[in-house]
């Protein structure tokens, strides 16, 4: 990400330390990735070691030092969405995508994830696109909106 | 606005009754994640082209969820002189026939669940509606006690005036002008309340600890990481009325001398994150946040801040880690929070439900509160109760209530009408119970007693066809990753019980890889830093005591014959 942006961003953390996970959130919402030269800059701009940056980069599940896909895909493995066959939701996913777990596909249209819980143990098996939730998943619905994304993104 | 005295408060009140009894019809859509996922904004959207198109004279609103996220999209329709009416499983087909029905002064009677009677709301008696049940008879609210939840899913969320029509904001009043930090401190500790996160600590003896402290500066956290996969009773507080959660933590910060709050709510949730900062501004806007709170000289600021999607960040010294924008390490303690918490600074952490509880408290008193429930654990509890079972959802109960009653009176038994095999409360430390152990009270002390917990009141149910090796498997693999990796017994140890327990999945083990489990399990269970990983192994070790069958059937022929 260029380093003006990368740079507001901080500023208007006021360079605070401890808004580094807001400001890795922000860059990755962004960029859709924290890359090497990004936690670089970040870690002069607040004066940290770039190993503490690299290692909060890491730590957390949401932030990824790799490329995301345009899509996101969270498909939930929570234990009430396991019971109701969040397996074989992934699997679908998996082969219809042709990556595994914290892949991105080539053309950087989709990456696929795992989540622990959505929070909507009710209706599963739940998978997010991006902002978007969708519930109820079974393997023809799943191929449905992998179909309806596929050729929205064309 | 800024509400400045109790004035403002009755105008506002005023304003919310008329909101609530509209005198034009007004439809509310449940507009929280779960209605949105089931397609809710859609009809939100339709309604609104709908209204636009036709100059229809009829309001369109937004309500939370009730806890019952398969009856989502949920619609309150309130009809001018008669009670608002709850509607499940809304389509725009379904609305498009109601908005007819409306102009025809017609009750639709399609999907229809129930009637809200709402004390504070007189009305003419009407024999139409006799017919109709009321809130508190209609299933799956029957025979609970939603102190909590009562007005998720009625009420607009996001309006100040209907919270306060509903009684809000009167204790924080009340505590206000009428009571000393000192004594909502008191009043705290009379009710007997304690943490509903799963430490079960009781909350005014933290509160009191930390009010007695000299420091100029502490701290207020509510723990909204609710990361116990299972868990959502906290986001539907959030989003289905998030002033009563603020109204708990604004007396927190004037209980303890704090003036400031802060949120941590865990990553998994954008859509409550964005909801609570809506939230907040407009309780700025009137003067129940920020500067002079209620016309107080009592200041205080709220901020919502994201978690990076650790577990382990929902224990409270690694969420503190995780304020401070470092990795999430558990810390040994002592010193505790209300000594040494944030920066250093006396704190307190306290969970969604927890807080939420305080406002009653306040305004009905601790005597009150502690009339509900059992003789060491008061108040009501939300249970989740999730998996194989007939009506899946968030169920308030007072402590103590009996879980066969909450799984076969409300929840409905089992989904396919099956028999139950096992039932886990307490997700994800808590032990599956086969059967025979469900006649129990559901109190942290019962389950405490038989070797298990009550946690954050995660209950998973478990039909016939359901193998525990499974179940249990899918645990332990949450269990490693989410291991933050300080301590080796749990880094190490509970990895490899997820590798042995893989291969007693597989067909691949033999007996003496069970008994090599349960040793390795016993070890961990000693000597593992914190709870996460002293957890773990004990809901295996207590999982192959009481369903050996499973375990044996894997290890013998490879699989077990009653799961699909």
């Amino acid at each position: 990400m260029e380093r003006e942006k990368i740079k507001k961003i901080v500023a208007k953390h006021r360079h605070e330390k401890a808004a580094i996970l807001a400001i890795l959130h922000e860059i990755q919402e962004e960029d859709k990735q924290l890359g090497t030269e990004s936690l670089n800059y970040i870690a002069q701009l607040l004066m940290m070691p770039v190993a503490n940056v690299y290692g909060l980069a890491s730590f957390y599940s949401a932030f990824s030092l790799r490329r995301k896909g345009n899509t996101e895909i969270r498909v939930c493995t929570g234990i009430s969405c396991h019971i109701k066959g969040s397996d074989k939701i992934m699997g679908t996913m998996k082969s219809r995508l042709n990556i595994e777990i914290g892949e991105t596909t080539w053309d950087e249209k989709f990456s696929l994830e795992k989540v622990q819980c959505l929070g909507l143990c009710a209706i599963g098996p739940n998978a997010s696109f991006n902002s978007k939730i969708h519930a109820h998943l079974d393997e023809d619905r799943i191929l449905e909106i992998l179909k309806e994304r596929m050729e929205d993104s064309e | 606005m800024k509400i400045q005295n109790i004035w403002d408060l009755n105008k506002l009140e005023e304003k919310g009754i008329r909101s609530l009894a509209p005198k034009r019809p007004k439809i509310s859509i449940g507009l929280s994640t779960c209605g949105v996922s089931l397609g809710a904004d859609n009809i939100f959207e339709k309604m609104n082209r709908e209204k636009e198109k036709h100059a229809l004279k009829i309001s369109i609103g937004q309500t939370g969820c009730s806890g019952f996220c398969d009856l989502e999209p949920m619609a309150i329709v309130r009809m001018p002189g008669k009670p608002p009416l709850l509607y499940t499983q809304m389509t725009v087909k379904k609305i498009k026939q109601m908005i007819q029905d409306i102009k025809r002064k017609k009750i639709t009677q399609e999907g229809l669940l129930c009637k809200i009677g709402d004390p504070a709301l007189p009305r003419r008696p009407d024999p139409l509606l006799n017919e109709i049940p009321d809130y508190q008879e209609a299933s799956p609210f029957k025979d609970q006690y939603r102190l909590l939840l009562g007005n998720c899913g009625v009420i607009d969320p996001l309006s100040v005036s209907e919270y306060v029509a509903m009684g809000g904001y009167s204790a924080l009043y009340k505590a206000f002008y009428q009571m000393s930090p000192g004594e909502v401190v008191e009043e705290v500790i009379r009710s007997g309340l304690r943490g509903r996160g799963g430490a079960w600590f009781p909350t005014g003896i933290k509160w009191d600890m930390a009010r007695k402290t000299t420091s100029e500066e502490k701290f207020v956290i509510c723990n909204a990481d609710e990361g116990d996969p299972g868990a959502y009773k906290d986001r539907t507080i959030m989003e289905g009325n998030p002033f009563k959660l603020f109204e708990g933590i604004v007396l927190a910060g004037y209980a303890i001398g704090s003036h400031l709050g802060l949120i941590y709510l865990r990553e998994e949730y954008p859509h409550t994150y964005q909801f609570l900062n809506k939230a907040i501004d407009i309780a700025k806007r009137y003067g129940l946040l920020g500067r002079n709170v209620l016309g107080s000289n009592f200041n205080f600021t709220l901020k919502v801040i994201r978690g990076g999607g650790s577990y382990v960040c929902g224990e409270e010294t690694a969420l503190m880690d995780s304020l401070e924008g470092e990795v999430g390490d558990p810390r040994l303690r002592p010193p505790f929070p209300i000594e040494k918490g944030l920066w250093e600074q006396p704190t307190i952490v306290n969970n969604v439900e927890t807080l939420a509880n305080i406002p009653l408290i306040i305004e009905h008193g601790g005597e009150w509160y502690a009339g509900i429930g059992t003789e060491k654990a008061k108040g009501t509890k939300i249970f989740s109760v999730i998996g194989q079972v007939q009506q899946p959802g968030l169920y308030e109960v007072p402590l103590g209530t009996n879980l066969e009653d909450v799984i076969f009176k409300m929840a409905g038994g089992s989904l396919n009408g099956g028999q139950i095999k096992a039932v886990q409360v307490g997700s994800p430390f808590g032990s599956f119970l086969p059967r025979e152990k469900l006649d129990i009270s559901l109190d942290p002390e019962t389950l405490r007693d038989m070797g298990s917990m009550i946690g954050s009141g995660v209950i998973v149910v478990l039909d016939q066809e359901t193998c525990l090796v499974d179940i249990l498997l899918h645990t332990l693999s949450f269990f490693v990753e989410e291991s933050c990796g300080k301590c080796a017994p749990c880094r190490e140890g509970v990895f490899q019980m997820k590798e042995i327990m893989t291969a007693i999945y597989e067909g691949r083990a033999t007996m003496k890889d069970l008994t090599d489990l349960i040793d390795l399990g016993e070890m961990i269970k000693d000597f593992a830093l914190c709870a996460l990983g002293g957890g773990a192994p004990l809901i295996i070790l207590n999982g192959i005591k009481d369903f050996r069958k499973d375990f044996e059937a894997h290890i013998t022929t490879g699989k077990c014959s009653w799961s699909s």
